[in-house]
């Protein structure tokens, strides 16, 4: 099997905050390669830079130094605009707490990335009801998050990060706020669209269960990666080292 | 965990011919904006539906603000037009000579406080006055006048009868008495609307009957056509009109012959009133022998002077309206501003997720401007139309002349959407600028 292009490609990214008079280093010097389609966990205590990354990756956040290359096109420098830009295309965000708008529909709710997407307005809820079906939830489509199940929001935030037809999924603790067996029904789900659609899925997890399904864990401590391990019990999917 | 993975939900099974992973094309830059705006404003609206009362609450201000302008406008504009009418209907192009504003000596008194003007004044006037067009003088007299059983007490003017020139103040019915009835001292009246119907029945035809003024009877021979309220508020139309020999030497007169109470004398045209009116000072100056540095002993008034009076009174209230307008939309305008930063804090979450989904500045911007103006816009509308209710209902009660200005209307609308976007813009900006990931964070 030859060896995937990398979807991410980092070189000795650095991450300072300045936290009062004292700065903190968040990210001391991160290098790492994520094939595209590969199925990613990353570990670590808090505070162990882990969070910085994804939002680095998630083009949320800017390095201080270093570089980061989303495929094969530099992006760790662009301005706030074009990563938006890069956010609505390419990158789906998961988040631990859903984040979905209270009071909005389910529907709504997946229609929302699309808002800022260069899909013709008549076609947006066509995508969404697609997007929702796709996690299942076709007939919740009207239900407003109060209304749904932790795993049932949990998916149609899966379906919001789906609609735009993304390359990568970044998931900030997706089962954090879920019980054990919902929290395997969402990261099966991940799974199946990891498999299915070659999509690169890498989450940031506690739980050491949660890792071990995936293909690869990457431990962070200080802000350094510690580890970088192929989960052997893990059913393959892209490649991994 | 991994037994669950094979065991996932039956919705997992046959996945793979799902999503098809056609990109749809790039929007025209036109359709990208169309849908940006339809958006927004979808959004917007979505926003402030979801919170009905605080948003109406909000537009309260602008509201009353715009409700407030709009019915003043409307009553000042009414007032204006009716002080307009009024002096219309008293004659644009005259000028009135009263006696002296002072006496000699430098012992200033009011309006009429000598009896200086004479009948030799108002000939001197007709002489020598090149854009004068006709004059006449008036004697006047409150006195009671009888008819059958009924009396009413009106004003009884002697007048030349140039007067229905001067004053253009045509008959309705029946005719202006002649220099025949003035040289003959006449005992013949011609009556004001309001006389006729406090004399006289209805259907009765007073021309021709017989009216008493101080016992001496006079035959009707005229009825003037109806001129309504002076700007100063007198029923013009409560009075008799007798030939000014006749008032003279018949029934007011106990003072010296020859003085008269006002000349009024009418200028060839509106513009040469300026004229007129110098050539009667000069002219009536002549007659009294005063000399130069000397005071007036009359004044000489044409209603332009009126006219500069009130359009000075309808300035000031213009002014006033301007400071109220701009009080009520300032305050209306910081209530949207206080709102919507409210609401910037309380959805900062939101704002975050947006922004991680791919939200713009500027679209975030846009979408708290657009807020801000559907507020202020709405508030504004809503004012406009409880504006036109209040004046309808102020013109339907209070029988007050309103005069409904499309102008303000717009103004009013236009107004309101600018406040939006002044008071909007701060908050948008605020919301624009925060940073996703401390937004995503908020609790």
């Amino acid at each position: 099997m030859p060896a995937p292009k990398p979807l991410i490609e980092t070189v000795d990214l650095t991450r300072r905050y300045a936290l009062g008079p004292a700065t903190v280093e968040a990210l001391r010097g991160v290098t790492v390669a994520i094939a595209a389609g590969e199925f990613v966990a990353v570990t670590g205590p808090s505070g162990s830079g882990k969070s910085t990354l994804m939002n680095i990756l998630g083009c949320l956040d800017r390095p201080t130094s270093g570089r980061y290359r989303l495929g094969g096109a530099e992006v760790g420098a662009l301005d706030g605009d074009r990563r938006a830009e890069i956010r609505n295309r390419r990158i789906g965000f998961v988040f631990q707490s859903f984040n979905l708008l209270a009071r909005t529909t389910a529907l709504e709710n997946v229609e929302l990335p699309l808002f800022y997407g260069p899909l013709p307005l008549a076609e947006q809820r066509g995508r969404a009801r697609e997007a929702l079906a796709h996690v299942g939830l076709a007939d919740r489509a009207n239900h407003v998050p109060s209304q749904l199940s932790g795993g049932e929001q949990q998916r149609v935030a899966i379906a919001r990060a789906l609609v735009n037809e993304p390359e990568l999924v970044l998931a900030d603790e997706p089962t954090g706020n879920l019980d054990s067996h919902t929290s395997g029904e969402i990261i099966a789900m991940l799974r199946a669209l990891n498999r299915a659609q070659a999509l690169t899925v890498v989450l940031v997890t506690h739980d050491p269960e949660v890792a071990a399904a995936t293909d690869r864990t990457i431990a962070f401590r200080d802000g350094q990666i510690v580890s970088d391990t192929a989960n052997a019990l893990a059913p393959r999917s892209g490649a991994t080292r | 965990m991994r037994g669950e993975a094979t065991s996932a939900p039956d919705v997992w099974a046959g996945r793979e011919a799902t999503l098809p992973r056609a990109r749809p094309a790039t929007l025209a830059p036109s359709a990208q904006t169309a849908k940006l705006v339809v958006m927004t404003i979808r959004i917007a609206g979505r926003a402030l539906w979801r919170n009905r009362l605080r948003s109406g609450l909000t537009m309260l201000g602008m509201i009353i603000g715009v409700a407030a302008v709009i019915a003043m406008v409307s009553v000042g504009q009414g007032a204006d037009r009716f002080v307009q009418e009024q002096m219309a209907s008293f004659g644009t192009n005259i000028v009135m000579v009263v006696p002296g504003a002072v006496s000699s000596g430098g012992a200033r008194s009011g309006w009429g406080g000598a009896s200086t003007l004479t009948v030799a004044d108002s000939a001197a006037i007709r002489r020598a006055a090149p854009s004068v067009a006709a004059v006449t003088h008036v004697r006047r007299q409150v006195q009671q006048v009888i008819h059958g059983n009924l009396n009413w007490s009106s004003v009884i003017q002697g007048v030349t009868p140039d007067f229905e020139l001067v004053r253009d103040w045509p008959v309705a019915s029946g005719s202006f008495f002649t220099d025949r009835h003035e040289k003959s001292a006449a005992k013949v009246a011609v009556l004001g609307l309001t006389v006729v119907r406090n004399l006289f029945g209805p259907g009765q035809d007073p021309i021709g009957s017989t009216i008493r003024i101080k016992k001496v009877p006079f035959r009707v021979i005229g009825v003037l056509a109806a001129k309504g309220q002076s700007s100063w508020g007198q029923d013009q139309d409560d009075v008799v009109m007798i030939p000014f020999s006749t008032a003279e030497r018949k029934v007011l007169g106990t003072q010296i012959l020859g003085t008269v109470d006002m000349i009024y004398a009418s200028a060839r045209r509106t513009a040469d009133l300026p004229a007129a009116a110098e050539e009667i000072t000069a002219v009536v100056r002549q007659q009294h022998r005063i000399g130069r540095g000397q005071d007036d002993d009359f004044t000489v008034r044409t209603l332009e002077d009126l006219a500069a009076a009130s359009a000075a009174a309808s300035k000031v209230m213009g002014n006033l309206l301007l400071a109220i307008a701009t009080i009520s939309l300032l305050v209306g305008g910081i209530g949207i501003m206080n709102i919507l930063l409210v609401s910037v804090t309380e959805r900062t979450r939101e704002i975050g997720l947006r922004m991680a989904v791919g939200a713009k500045t500027r679209h975030i911007l846009l979408q708290f401007l657009s807020e801000a103006i559907v507020l202020s816009m709405t508030g504004g509308l809503v004012g406009v139309a409880l504006g036109l209710l209040v004046t309808r209902l102020i013109a339907s009660i209070a029988q007050w002349p309103t005069v409904l200005s499309l102008a303000s209307v717009a103004a009013a609308f236009l107004v309101s959407g600018s406040v939006g976007v002044f008071f909007g813009y701060y908050p948008a900006r605020k919301a624009s600028r925060l940073d996703p990931i401390e937004a995503l964070r908020w609790e």
